[in-house]
């Protein structure tokens, strides 16, 4: 989908002073240790999946949530980033700050199982629907300027038929 | 064998300030009128409070963090005092901490107080300060409180094939009704009717929830005492005994294992039922008078009505529109405003919907005074409906 207007690219580009509110004031900081430690999951959208019960989570569990099972340290890494989904359900929220109101975002079922909140990216708010499906997308989540950081991670695309 | 707590613990004082953008007052001004109040109600002195709770969800933004504020704004002598924090459920946790303090039999009479002053933030909805760790922007999404109660709304619409406009009306005769009883209430914030076209027709904030949808943000207090149900009669002719208190915390089998069907809140049904149990309520629809419920966003209200088992499931709609819940119907909710009204000085809320249940079961409600309640029911929920904290205490005569 390509942008909607030429000013959207501007604010996009920060080649255009954009309000987004008091709110949107917040400070980032991106924490580099927890990074380091935990990279797999915020980069590589790994989850964990019970070798016993083999119920998939988002994000990485120790113990399984599953009540019947409940095993403890029985986890194997389990990849959602190629995983297609159904939105489980959703909003269009205009009180999140954005620079591209109103941000859109759900929950995600997997195929094969697991669900996950997820920022939606390339897609017209008017069109989301409960059931549509989605593939994931890498994409820019948030800069933390301070610390010459970009802060990536995965957003839910509808896939438009 | 755990027995409960019912009939043990009695609620011998309440206050409750003025909600609002309360500009004019300062976090330990309201802590002061909800306390001055509540004192002079029970009819104590200060030095008969043997200890406290004290709640406060966003002390960053206010009082700071500890017990300290409540000790020395109070100028209570070196009693025990604990702070608590539970999301949105912050002032029924307060209540929770003093009525056990008392049924543990570790003190006669305690105190709970909750402020919360959220205006000085200076714009609109919650404060994004006092954070979720250092993580949670690197893993998460672009979550707000309208948001992630408009995803219930989206999905109750969907599972019961509800089109977006009776979905809309369905919510919006929760507010007006809701708003109706919030104009005859002096200490509420938004004293305004408003009719159930103006709530269709307000702007969206998050899609489906309008502004109407949505409850006020303010600053405000309210505080009880609570003592031995058996030494209750040296105080007060008419006091309001605590049948149960119960709270649920969400297991994250919501979206970890992702069964939940998204339509309703897990922990409000959960605390609902370990409450009608130890209160030995059989019957919820019949046998409770009246209720204030967390009402943050409509839908949050009408999910509720379902899981506290006041209607059956996928049928609010049908009560709602018969009438039912509204303060001349069978069961009426918000009969002060609720938090649609009165906004939600999170700390304070669930004291304040306590604060209603006590004046209406003693009959000093003024003109929203409902005839002869016998049974009231608060329910306080923290967190979003895919992962949260409820409390449910159910009062009585």
């Amino acid at each position: 989908m390509g942008l909607g207007s030429y000013e959207k690219y501007l604010a996009f580009r920060k080649l255009m002073p954009c309000e987004i509110g008091i709110r949107g004031e917040e400070t980032i900081f991106t924490s580099f240790s927890i990074i380091s430690r935990e990279n797999r999951e915020i980069y590589g959208m790994v989850g964990t999946k019970c070798k016993k019960c083999g119920t998939p989570s988002w994000p990485v569990q120790r113990i399984c949530p599953n009540p019947d099972c409940g095993a403890v340290d029985q986890m194997e890494p389990y990849k959602f980033s190629d995983k297609l989904g159904d939105i489980f359900t959703y909003t269009s929220d205009f009180l999140a700050p954005s620079i591209d109101p109103p941000a859109s975002y759900g929950f995600i079922d997997f195929k094969g199982g697991g669900r996950a909140g997820l920022d939606f990216t390339d897609c017209d708010p008017n069109t989301i629907k409960v059931g549509m499906p989605v593939e994931l997308a890498f994409r820019i989540k948030a800069a933390d300027e301070k610390r010459a950081a970009i802060n990536y991670g995965w957003k839910a695309m509808p896939i438009v038929a | 064998m755990a027995e409960g707590i019912k009939d043990k613990v009695a609620i011998i004082g309440m206050g409750c300030t003025k909600f609002g953008e309360r500009f004019d007052a300062s976090p330990q001004d309201l802590m002061v009128e909800a306390f001055v109040e509540c004192l002079a109600d029970s009819g104590l002195e200060k030095k008969d409070i043997q200890a406290a709770w004290w709640g406060v969800h966003m002390p960053d933004i206010s009082v700071g963090r500890g017990a300290t504020i409540l000790g020395t704004t109070l100028k209570l002598p070196f009693i025990p005092i604990t702070r608590v924090e539970n999301f949105c459920a912050t002032g029924s946790e307060a209540l929770r901490g003093a009525v056990y303090g008392v049924a543990s039999g570790a003190y006669d009479i305690c105190l709970a107080l909750g402020m919360e002053k959220l205006k000085d933030t200076g714009y609109g909805g919650l404060p994004l300060a006092g954070g979720m760790g250092y993580k949670m922007p690197l893993n998460s999404f672009n979550l707000t409180a309208p948001g992630g109660f408009a995803m219930m709304a989206t999905k109750y619409f969907s599972k019961y094939n509800l089109n977006p406009q009776d979905g809309k009306m369905m919510l919006a005769k929760v507010s007006a009704k809701s708003h109706r009883n919030g104009a005859l209430n002096p200490k509420a914030h938004l004293r305004k009717e408003v009719t159930v076209e103006q709530v269709m027709n307000a702007p969206v904030i998050a899609w489906p929830l309008g502004l109407f949808d949505c409850c006020g943000v303010s600053d405000g207090s309210a505080a009880a005492i609570v003592c031995r149900a058996d030494m209750v009669k040296k105080f007060r002719p008419d006091p309001v005994f605590v049948k149960s208190i119960q709270i649920s915390v969400s297991s994250g089998e919501e979206m970890l294992y992702a069964k939940w069907d998204g339509a309703h809140v897990e922990p409000s049904y959960r605390a609902g039922i370990m409450a009608y149990k130890e209160a030995g309520i059989k019957n919820p629809r019949e046998e409770v008078s009246m209720a204030e419920v967390h009402d943050c966003f409509s839908i949050t209200e009408a999910v509720t009505m379902e899981d506290l088992q006041f209607s059956a499931r996928g049928k609010v709609k049908d009560d709602i529109d018969a009438g039912r819940f509204n303060y001349d119907g069978a069961q009426p909710i918000q009969i002060d405003g609720g938090l649609k009204c009165f906004g939600h000085p999170i700390g304070a809320s669930g004291l304040r919907m306590m604060y209603e249940m006590y004046k209406q079961l003693q009959g000093k409600a003024d003109k929203r005074q409902l005839k002869d309640p016998k049974v009231g029911l608060t329910h306080n929920m923290g967190g979003f409906p895919s992962m949260c904290v409820v409390s449910v205490c159910i009062v009585g005569k």
